[in-house]
């Protein structure tokens, strides 16, 4: 078949290998294009920026912003919208020509840094220069390997500077490494050192995402969210954003209209500052990839405020709204700078004249258990464990999606043994949230921190226990890992927690297609990463 | 046995990489599996294919 696209940046790419005729995500090969140029002129504006760092000069931070939410727009199911990529392009050019000309010296700077091309250059210079222009395999999947990192990392950054945070060491971190990645004087040793510091400062970006959470949210503490429905229109927002969230809820406040959290957006319940209003209604709905139907029987507006975003039905077109760096064509757009307040207004007339969301579900969910909630109940759970109520932990933080071999969370979450409790993290604890899996002396068996972010409340967690059972190494602890992924976030959480010095992760349902052998081998011999086997196989490896 | 691909197809090209045999990709950029049934030999990958399509677009008929 006619290579049209190359994409194997998410775990459910063609075949294992990678898409090429459309993405599995929904992406067309023209907007794959742009998105591959897109990241090209990133890293080409990286590489000036870097250069005048080195020279002494000052960076500002826009340019770090634009940075960051140009890596974010190209995160698997973020951004579907070519004409909004394409304005991105312009824009770093725009930028990296006005950096070009302060640098002192720009010799030796690589193509990217130099290239300029206007819109009609476009198409050809992406087919130029996508992920198979690295001709050694080994080379090109650490250089993606690191690349996707960033990406994950840039969204963490993005939040936070949302909530006007950021950190300098971080941003130039982030373009100091997207700059590697094109210098060809790079050896497989190098890059892999690069990959292991790429994991320290994803442990820095996530706890400057805690902080900016917290000190603007409070820290999240153990919740029961509804997951049924109430009787007024609601809106549903999704995706990550918590800023956003706190301008819908306050500009939503006395209008008659609900707000109701979609798939990543549920820790929001968990956060002090958002039980205020009385019109957050609850959660509603599953994981990103059951949008389809679920948006269907919502009835009212779902502002989409990060990935993941499924191309919508036409049925519901109209109801879709994006923002931040988000875009589906055909859909409205919600524009904002950091510290501005954005205009819900459009969307709120809309959902007034809606009916109210139909039921899918009824009950509740609890969560909430993040570093400070899970702190203040150590000598709980320091108790279980000793009496040996508590035999082990297992993180199953981590992505939810389509295969249905990710129904092996479901069922290893149902046949663990019954004095394990489950960490948990990110979208993927929907396979197994609903399941019922009762207490251990008060100690519910799944223990949600939040969003994919939180994780980095699992490592402080894993940290603490380690504190408190006086033990020198972190693998010394009861503690599994079986890992589920899906997009780039989780791949800047993975090398956050081997850089924190985790062994032994188990990640799944499948290993990612960009990592070559060598790499692969890499990572297995030194970290002893592995897939997932059996449930009852990997049952018997972890719990004996 | 036969299969369908119905319209929520988004055209990944993944049915027709794992099972040429039965899937093919249409002009319009969707997949579209054989009207005859699907021989004995190729079975095993067209229930791959199907297993595997991610939007679960592939119905048996």
């Amino acid at each position: 078949m006619e290579r049209k696209m190359f994409c194997y940046q998410c775990q459910e790419t063609a075949g294992g290998k990678g898409c090429t005729v459309c993405g599995v995500c929904g992406k067309k090969p023209d907007v794959a294009a742009m998105q591959d140029l897109l990241i090209y002129v990133t890293k080409g504006l990286s590489c000036v920026a870097d250069r005048l760092r080195r020279e002494g000069q000052r960076v500002g931070k826009e340019v770090n912003h634009l940075v960051t939410m140009n890596l974010f727009v190209t995160i698997t199911n973020a951004n579907f919208d070519r004409q909004a990529i394409i304005e991105r392009i312009r824009e770093t050019l725009d930028v990296k020509r006005k950096l070009l000309s302060q640098t002192e010296n720009a010799s030796g700077l690589p193509h990217a840094a130099l290239w300029n091309g206007d819109v009609g250059e476009f198409d050809a210079q992406a087919a130029e220069v996508g992920v198979l222009a690295t001709g050694n395999e080994d080379i090109r999947s650490l250089r993606e390997l690191i690349t996707y990192g960033l990406k994950g990392l840039a969204a963490y950054s993005k939040h936070a500077n949302a909530l006007l945070q950021d950190n300098e060491d971080v941003d130039a971190f982030i373009q100091r490494a997207l700059a590697k990645t094109l210098d060809d004087s790079l050896t497989v040793n190098d890059l892999v050192a690069l990959t292991l510091e790429t994991g320290k400062y994803g442990v820095d970006g996530m706890a400057l995402l805690d902080k900016a959470n917290t000190e603007a949210y409070g820290h999240p503490e153990i919740t029961a969210v509804d997951i049924g429905v109430r009787k007024n229109p609601g809106i549903l927002i999704s995706g990550h954003d918590l800023r956003d969230l706190e301008m819908l809820l306050e500009q939503t406040a006395g209008t008659g209209v609900d707000v109701y959290t979609h798939s990543e957006m549920l820790p929001a319940h968990y956060y002090p500052a958002f039980k205020k209003y009385p019109h957050f209604a609850g959660n509603y709905g599953n994981a990103w990839w059951k949008q389809k139907e679920e948006f269907e029987k919502f009835h009212g507006p779902v502002l989409m405020t990060t990935n993941c975003v499924v191309p919508p039905a036409d049925s519901y077109r109209d109801r879709l709204w994006t923002t931040g760096a988000t875009g589906v064509p055909g859909c409205r757009h919600i524009g904002g700078a950091y510290g501005e307040t954005k205009d819900f207004s459009a969307l709120i007339e809309q959902a007034k004249k809606c009916p109210p969301p139909e039921a899918i579900e009824t009950g509740s969910i609890v969560g909430g258990f993040a570093h400070e909630q899970v702190f203040a109940l150590a000598d709980k759970v320091m108790d279980a464990v000793k009496s040996g109520a508590i035999r082990k932990f297992v993180v199953m933080a981590g992505c939810d999606g389509r295969m249905k071999s990710r129904e092996y969370y479901t069922e290893f979450a149902r046949k663990l043994p019954k004095d394990v409790v489950i960490l948990t993290a990110g979208c993927a604890k929907y396979k197994y949230n609903k399941l019922d899996l009762g207490d251990i002396g008060g100690i519910p068996r799944v223990l949600d921190a939040g969003q994919c972010n939180d994780s980095y409340s699992l490592a402080l967690i894993a940290l603490k226990l380690k504190e408190i059972f006086g033990l020198n190494d972190i693998n010394d602890l009861p503690l599994a890992f079986n890992i589920a992924w899906y997009e780039q976030k989780a791949v800047i959480v993975l090398l956050a927690l081997l850089y924190l010095g985790v062994k032994n992760i188990h990640l799944g349902p499948t290993l990612p297609a960009f990592l070559s052998p060598n790499v692969a081998d890499v990572l297995v011999k030194n970290f002893g990463i592995a897939g997932i086997g059996t449930v009852g196989d990997d049952l018997k490896l972890f719990f004996g | 046995m036969k299969y369908v691909v119905n319209e929520s197809c988004i055209g990944c090209g993944l049915c027709a990489t794992t099972c040429p045999e039965v899937f093919s990709m249409t002009d319009a950029g969707v997949a579209a599996a054989i009207a005859e049934e699907v021989a004995e030999e190729n079975r095993d990958s067209a229930a791959e294919a199907r297993e595997n399509c991610p939007v679960g677009a592939i119905e048996e008929v």
